[in-house]
Order: C-alpha cells, then structure tokens, then sequence
C-alpha cells in the first residue's frame, strides 16, 4: 500500500520539494551577492540559471516513483474540478454520451440474454426436446400415453419431462382475472435442474388427483403480480375456484413461453386417449449417452408403437433435438435483425462520440491559454495529452453511467416491444447487470480514450512563445483545425446517409411486404374462429347455421367459412394427376376448405372455369379449384379446366372429417383463382388448391365476414357477437378481428415493424446528434469568421449574400457527405440484402428522399448560425480584437 | 542541459553526484559545485536535471537527506551517501572505468 501512503504523503513531500528548491534559489543568490551584485541584479541572475522555479518541481515530481499514481490522482481531482466549472459544455457532452451509450446498453443487454446466454438450465448440453414427426410436420406435440410409454421404454434418457399450457382464471387480492399456466409432469423441474428461487419443488404426491392444490410462479408472474415479495411462499391464490397454495417461485427466464405459474399435471385428470397430442416434452440424456444414440432408442419405440397401435401411430415417428437448437432456429431473421439494430446503435454511438469530440475541440480553443501556461509552466507534452485524456475518458465514463441509467429505464418499455413483435420470449427477464454494466463500461473507456486523444494530440502542440504571444484563438482556430471539425461533419452527416439509406430501404420493403397481404376493402372484412365439430354432419350443420345467422345481420354483404384463410398458412398434401405418375412425396400443394362465397368475401379473384356453389355439396360429383400457381406447374401448356386429380389423403385424418372416406376420390378441376399468399408474406407464391368444405370438414374452422362498409363494421362486430352466442350456446370463439389487424399481426410484418420503429428512433436519434453537430460547427466558423464578414458587409455585400455564402458551405459539406454516403451505402445494401423485399439497394427514390431530407437537414441546422452572420455589424466586428 | 534522457549521460550525472557526495554530505548548490568542481567545468549540473536526480537516487536507497543549516545558517536539505550508495559507487566506478578505458583504446586503434 506505499501507493496510498504516497498519495497521503503528497502534500508533505509536496511542501518539503518546494523549500528545498527555495533554499537552492536563496543560497545562488546569496553567492551571487557575495560577488558584489545588487539584491534585484542576483535575484534575476539565479532565477535565470535555475530555468524555473515550477519547471525544475515539475521534473523532480515525473522522476519520483509513483509519480504517475500521484499525477493520474492529481489529473483526476483537477478534470472533476473542471468539469464542474464548464458546466454548460458537461451536460451537453454528458446528454449526447448518455444518449448514445445508453441505446447501445440497451440493445446489448437484450441480445446478450436472447443470443449470448446459455439457458439457464444445469448441464444444458444434456437436455433435449422431443418431437413427434408425421409426413406434415416435424415438431407435433406428443400424447400423455406416448409420453408414458418412452419414459418406461427407453434406457438413453436420464429423466423426462412433459408439460401443457393453458388458460386459467385467477382470483387474486379480490380481483379476478385470466392468466397463463403450464401443468408439468413430476420430473419437471428436476429433469431440467432448475431450481426455485424461493420455496421448493412439486412433491410426487402432488401429483395425485385431490393433492395437486400447489403453485410454483414463474419469476416475472412474482415480479408484476406480487411486487417480487419475499414471503410470497404459502400464501394462496383461487385458481379456477380452487384455493393453492404458492409453494415456491421460479429463476428468471427458466420457462421458455409466457407462462404465469407451474401447477403439478395430474395423470388422473389428463386426456389419456393416444390421439390427443397436447404435450411439450423434454429429456435429460443419461451421461455419455449421443444424441444419435438417442434417436435410435427413439426410432425402436415409435416403430414398436406403430405395430401396437396402428389407428393413432400408424406413420409417427419421434425425433429428438438438443434444447438450445430446438427453439433457436426457429427464425433467423430473429439474429439478423437484433444485429442489424445493433450496428445502427453502433453509428448513433459513433455520431454521438464525434459531437462530443466537435465539443472538446471547441472547448480546447478556450482553454488554450490555459494549456500554453500550463506549457509554459513545465507541464510535457505526454504530461498534457495525459491530463486532457483522464478529463476526456471520466467525462465518458460519466457519459456511461449515465447511459446505463437510461438503458434501465428504456428496458422494460423496449422489452414490452419486443414481445408484441415476437422477438424476444414474451415476459423474458432482461437485467441491466453485471455483464451489461461491463459493456457499458468497455464502451465508455474506448470510446474515451478514442476520443480524448484526438484533440488531446491536436492541443498538446503548444508553441509556448506563439500561445503567449498571440490571442488564443489565432493560436488555436487556424485553418487546419477548422478543416479537421469540417471533416468530423462530413462523417456525421455520411452516417447519418447511411442509416437512413438502410431505414429507407427496409420501409420500402414493409411497404412491399404489406402490399402483399393487401386485400380489396380489407378493413370491411371480419374474422373468427370456433370448432364446428369432431363428426362431419355435426360440423356441416355448424357452420351452416353460423352462416344463416350472420348472413342476415343488416350490412353484412358476404360471409364464408374456410379452415385457413391467407397468411394463416396451409395444410401441405400430395397431389396425383389422373393419367400421370405419382409425383414425389416432397411436392406438396396447400390444402384449403371453403365454403362457396369464400372467394367473393376475401377477393381472390375467379381466372378460369367457376367458383364453388352450393350444389357442390355431399352427394354431387366431388370438384376442386386450383390457384394459378398449381395450374403452371401441374398443366404448364393445357388447361387444367376437366382435368381430374387425387388427393393423397393422411389416413386416419386427424384434422378433419368427411362425409364419405375421401381416400383416393377423383375430383375434377372446376376452376382456376389468382394466387394469394397462404403463409408468409414474404415467401413465393405457393400452389394451392381448395375444396368445399360441404366434402370434408377440419374441426377447427374460420369464418369470414364481408361488411358492406367501413361504417358498419363496429356494429355489425357487436351483432356477430351476439349472434354467433345465441346460436351456437356454450362454443368458444376466437376474438372477432377486423382482417387488417389479421394482416398486420402476421409474422413478417410484426417483426419488420418492430425492427423499423427500433431502426427509425435510432435513426432519428443519430441525424438529430448530426444536426446539433452541424449547428455547433457552423456556429463556430461563423463566429470565428466575424471580421472577415464584416469587411465584407462593409464593403458592400448584402445580408442575403452573406447568408447565402454560409449555407452554400454548409451545403457543399453535405453534398461531399451524400455522394461517399451513397458509396457506403451500396456496401450495406449489400449486407442487409436478406431483409430487402422488392427493392434494390440502388432504388433511386430511396436515394432521392435520404438526399433531399439530408440537405434540407444540413439547412436547417445551419441557418440560424448564417442568420447570425448576415447580422454582423460592420463597426462592431471591426473593432473587435 | 546534463538531463538528457539517454542512459548514458543519466549514469554520468548519477555517477557524478554519488562521486561527490562521497567526500561528505552535502546540499543541493553545494553538490552542483562541487561536481562542477571535480571535473574541471566540464559538467555544469543544472537544477532541472540535479533535483530529479536526487530523488530519483534517493528513492533507490542510494542516498539519505536529512534538514540541516547550511554555513550561512540557513535552512537546506543534505544529502549523504548510504552504504548501499557507496557499493554502488564502487560498481559503478568500475563499470565506468572498464567501459572508459574501452573506448579510449577503440578511438586509438581506429584513428
């Protein structure tokens, strides 16, 4: 600790240093006297010979051990002391940082939890997710007998686990209300390795009929509903008119959908039947066991359960994926979008650090008489970048704790965001810890020391003779200083180009995205959805009557019932053409049911042949109508109208049911309809063929509701409402949703949306830092150019010229910005080409709007310093030092 | 200046001062002319380059300082030789001499 002790013992040292130097001076001077020279005479004479009283301390302090700990301490307490005096310029500076470092903490601590973390599981390489696999898709739920049967059969996996979420009504404090829950079987928690924050685990027992009257909360459910209360653990909450008991409560994060709390699944109480297929389930692999290993354990059981029960099996087969996979690569564009956020962060966090470094340099010509009497003094040039670098660096580490403030009051709205667009897990708990707090700091101190030692460099070149001499700003303004800020906003304005480039191109793509899921009169088009029935003539009769019922609402003009409808994605079956080879099993076509108006009511419109009737029910000759997409592929040079094609139905069907077994009927193609998209907005048009659903029936059904008008739809929402209750009593129905808000909260365009308005805000962000950039630079050129401006008005140039002549510069900056932004642009174009839709990255009107909103900001913000100019006062300029 | 950076001319001045403190304590002025005294003027130590150096070699145990009264009665800071300072000097003198004697006969052989 003789670092401490030195600091301590500074000032004695101090002291000692200066008597010492002193007495040297006295005892010269007294020689010098002893040799018959005058009191003034010796004085001069000793204190020329000692080359400075301060410089000779100054050396003798830099030789002394320690020397830098005693200067950073000494650096330190002086920048904290400057800091405070130019206070105007600290919050200035400070605002921008915390702005900047604050939106890149924010960012980083929501990728860090979504991308970098591991899952916050023991051993996690261990866990796996198993899958049931049909010939439609490879991630199906898994059946409570299933389950039962892999757990006892199998020798790979250490532990299993299975779970199912679902609705549940909560009374809580006296106010009732709905939330989610999951039932997890009696090695949940174990097979995962969580364990609970407080409280403790289900017991075995817990899950017997009757005893299951327990509750373990998930962490964020504690967190907004119990106001994270330490002695939450045996209080008890009504869930659906049972009083539980809370028994413990989740680690953040540890359950991967939006779930409130965990209830114990009770075997007794669960749908046993093979064929109900509701279970999420999950494996801990025993130590040394591969995941082929697995697998193969995995293929043995699913065939032994084919051969045993064939009626629900026939055709399933298990697989199994490791858990971080499992989830993670369900969407790409998740990574690439948080990344491409991320860079535009980066740039505000760039553009933010050149308005600071415009700051210091302008502060630097302030203080440059300082710094000349500082030089002057016997500071060294390292002694000064040394000084002016601990300023710079505590101003932006300043700058980041402030920063991280914002970050943490910014998360949770951000957070909510993000959920809304399916980005982030909905109710993911994201901390503004440790790690981030890290970040922000590494952030802070580069950025510091980048910044800091550029007009840090640029001061340190001090002429003591010149700086004393002339006024400071001679010394410090100079015509190449002024060109290095000029230089700091050509690349603030280049930046900016380029963010806005890349926001104006994903826009353009929304745009395009959106207009794919456009719809004739979509804002008069209404949707629901209700299980008709599991037997056909049930399901037919259902629907029929919904349709009778809410035909005659007044205002409704159309209404249809289909199993999907657009952007709801579609069933993917195998077609045969009569008369041709099977085609292979991987060329599937969508598969739709609809009623006979279905066309009409959602505008797809009619290119060949007709549309349904309804004569095209049970008994009659079984039709099918093709989208243009299929016709081109299946018919590429003949009509497809007469043609006849088989379906190569699932069998048994789980989904639906028919009138008659539907395997291997011929029907005849009847008509051909535009192509719409069926699934994603953004993927290419997909082949689709439809049937009426007066043939076969899926259980769960939309109907679909066409308005006469924007007015009536309000209204007729309400009757429907009440309609569809009175004639169908006791039917759940989905919310009854306008087909724009369908649109709008389709996949794509949710997460588009959510990278534009993050993108936009940052966007905006940085071309505002610009803009106060620009303003502070030709703030400061105009006043530096003062006199020369007023020899000019004096004589005899107008206001408006002079106005003119800044804004010109102030333009031909801009103009210099726009074209290498332009260039850098192309660059980006590049990278972010996966998320363009329907545009190039040379699209000429995105370019055309970026420069004209780039010069008109670069105007903007250069007018009220060019207003000044053109007010120069000839005589008072003049006179002006 | 004799404070030049380069370890060469900083051992000079070290060697220097440690020579003349080895004939008794001394202060500050006293060192700069009694070095300026042993060789002959060549070597007129500047405050700017003494001070450091006396610290410097102070703090590396070589040298002790104590407050005292110089011949005018006046209040001045001595320094005096430790045993470790001596030692050093006596390497060093050594050091100084081999390298000294090595150059002045390379000089001879080139010239």
């Amino acid at each position: 600790m003789s670092f401490l002790r030195h600091l301590f013992r500074m000032r004695r040292v101090e002291r000692d240093l200066d008597e010492e130097v002193r007495a040297y001076l006295e005892m010269v001077i007294e020689e010098k006297r002893a040799r018959g020279l005058s009191e003034r005479q010796a004085r001069r004479a000793a204190l020329i010979e000692l080359e400075g009283f301060e410089q000779v301390k100054e050396r003798v302090r830099e030789a002394r051990s320690g020397a830098i700990a005693e200067q950073l301490w000494r650096d330190l307490t002086y920048a904290i002391r400057i800091l405070f005096k130019h206070r105007g310029f600290t919050a200035a500076a400070l605002t921008t940082l915390a702005l900047g470092i604050g939106a890149n903490t924010a960012i980083f601590s929501i990728i860090d939890t979504v991308v970098f973390r591991p899952l916050p599981y023991a051993d996690p390489d261990r866990l796996v997710k198993i899958w049931g696999v049909t010939s439609a898709t490879s991630r199906a739920d898994i059946s409570w007998p299933d389950f039962t049967d892999i757990q006892t059969q199998n020798g790979v996996f250490e532990r299993m686990a299975a779970d199912d979420g679902m609705g549940f009504d909560v009374l809580l404090d006296g106010s009732r209300g709905s939330a989610l829950g999951a039932m997890v079987s009696s090695e949940w928690l174990s097979t995962f390795g969580v364990r609970p924050l407080l409280g403790r685990t289900f017991l075995r027992e817990e899950t017997e009929r009757g005893a299951d009257a327990v509750v373990i909360l998930t962490y964020s459910y504690w967190r907004r509903r119990f106001a994270s209360d330490p002695k939450v653990v045996g209080q008890v909450v009504e869930i659906d008119g049972r009083p539980c008991t809370i028994v413990g409560v989740l680690p953040p994060n540890v359950f991967r959908y939006s779930s409130d709390f965990l209830k114990p699944l009770v075997p007794a109480d669960y749908p046993t039947e093979r064929g109900h297929r509701d279970l999420d389930v999950f494996a801990r692999l025993r130590p040394g066991v591969t995941l082929a290993e697995a697998q193969a354990a995995l293929d043995t059981i699913a065939a032994r359960l084919e051969l045993e029960h064939p009626a629900t099996n026939a055709g399933r087969r298990l697989t199994v994926v490791p858990l971080d996979k499992a989830y993670a690569d369900l969407d790409p564009r998740t990574t690439r979008g948080l990344a491409f956020i991320f860079g535009a962060v980066g740039v505000v966090l760039l553009v933010a650090c050149v308005n600071v470094i415009n700051l210091l340099l302008a502060r630097a010509v302030m203080r440059a008489r300082e710094y000349v009497v500082r030089a002057a003094l016997g500071a060294s040039r390292a002694r000064l970048i040394r000084q002016m670098l601990v300023e710079h660096v505590l101003l932006f580490l300043a700058g980041g704790m402030l920063g991280t403030l914002v970050a943490r009051w910014s998360i949770d709205a951000l957070l909510a965001f993000a959920a809304t667009s399916g980005y982030v897990r909905e109710q993911m708990v994201i901390a503004v810890d440790g790690r981030v707090f890290a970040f922000s700091l590494l952030v802070s101190v580069v950025a510091g020391v980048v910044c800091g030692l550029v007009p840090a460099l640029q001061l340190s070149r001090v002429d003591v003779n010149v700086g004393l001499r002339d006024s400071a700003s001679t010394f410090y303004g100079g015509r190449r200083r002024t060109r290095a800020r000029r230089l700091l906003i050509v690349s603030e304005l280049v930046m900016s180009t380029v963010l806005l480039v890349g926001f104006g191109l994903l826009i353009r793509s929304f745009l395009h995205v959106q207009a794919n899921g456009r719809t004739a009169g979509a804002d008069t088009v209404l949707e629901t959805a209700a299980e008709g029935g599991r037997s056909f003539p049930a399901a037919v009769a259902f629907w029929g009557t919904m349709l009778d019922s809410v035909r005659t609402i007044p205002g409704v003009r159309l209404a249809a019932v289909t199993s999907r409808p657009p952007v709801h994605g579609a069933r993917q079956q195998r077609i045969i053409i009569a008369g041709r080879p099977a085609a292979p099993a991987t060329d599937r076509v969508g598969d739709i049911l609809v009623s006979a108006d279905y066309f009409q009511t959602m505008d797809i419109a009619l290119v060949a042949g007709r549309t349904f009737t309804n004569h095209d029910a049970g008994g009659t000759v079984p039709v099918v109508i093709v989208s243009e997409t299929l016709a081109r592929r299946y018919f590429p040079n003949e009509t497809p109208l007469g043609k006849r094609l088989v379906v190569d139905e699932q069998d048994p069907m789980a989904c639906c049911s028919a009138a008659s077994p539907v395997k291997g009927v011929w029907r005849e193609i009847v008509g051909v309809v535009k192509d719409i998209r069926q699934a994603n907005l953004e993927e290419p048009l997909a082949a689709t063929m439809y049937r009426p659903y007066t043939q076969m029936v899926e259980h769960d059904m939309f109907l679909m509701v066409r308005t006469d008008s924007v007015e009536d739809v309000p209204r007729v929402t309400r009757e429907m409402r009440a309609r569809l209750a009175l004639a169908a009593p006791g039917t759940e129905w989905d919310a009854i949703r306008p087909w724009e808000q369908v649109i709008a909260g389709s996949e794509s365009i949710r997460m588009r949306r959510f990278v534009l308005t993050l993108l936009g805000s940052f966007v905006l962000l940085a071309v505002a830092l610009a803009a106060v950039g620009i303003y502070g630079v030709m703030a400061y050129v105009v006043a530096e150019r003062r006199r020369e401006i007023g020899i000019r008005v004096a004589l005899g140039a107008s206001a408006a010229v002079v106005l003119r002549n800044v804004l010109t510069e102030a333009l031909r900056l801009a103009a210099l910005a726009l074209v290498l932004g332009a260039i850098a642009a192309q660059l980006l174009a590049r990278v972010m080409a996966s998320m363009l839709f329907g545009v190039a990255g040379t699209d000429v009107a995105t370019h055309a709007v970026v420069w004209t909103f780039v010069a008109g900001v670069t105007l903007l913000a250069s007018y009220l310093p060019a207003r000044r100019a053109a007010q120069v006062d000839p005589v008072v300029a003049l006179r002006q030092p | 200046m004799a404070g030049s950076k380069s370890g060469l001319l900083q051992g000079t001045l070290d060697l220097l001062i440690l020579r003349a403190l080895a004939l008794g304590p001394n202060h500050g002025l006293g060192i700069a002319r009694r070095v300026a005294q042993i060789t002959q003027g060549t070597f007129d130590v500047k405050p700017g380059s003494l001070f450091p150096a006396l610290h410097r070699l102070e703090e590396q145990g070589w040298l002790q300082s104590a407050w005292g009264e110089s011949e005018n009665r006046r209040k001045a800071k001595y320094y005096r030789l430790t045993r470790a300072g001596r030692k050093h000097l006596e390497a060093e003198t050594e050091s100084w001499q081999r390298i000294a004697s090595a150059i002045a006969s390379a000089i001879a052989a080139t010239s």
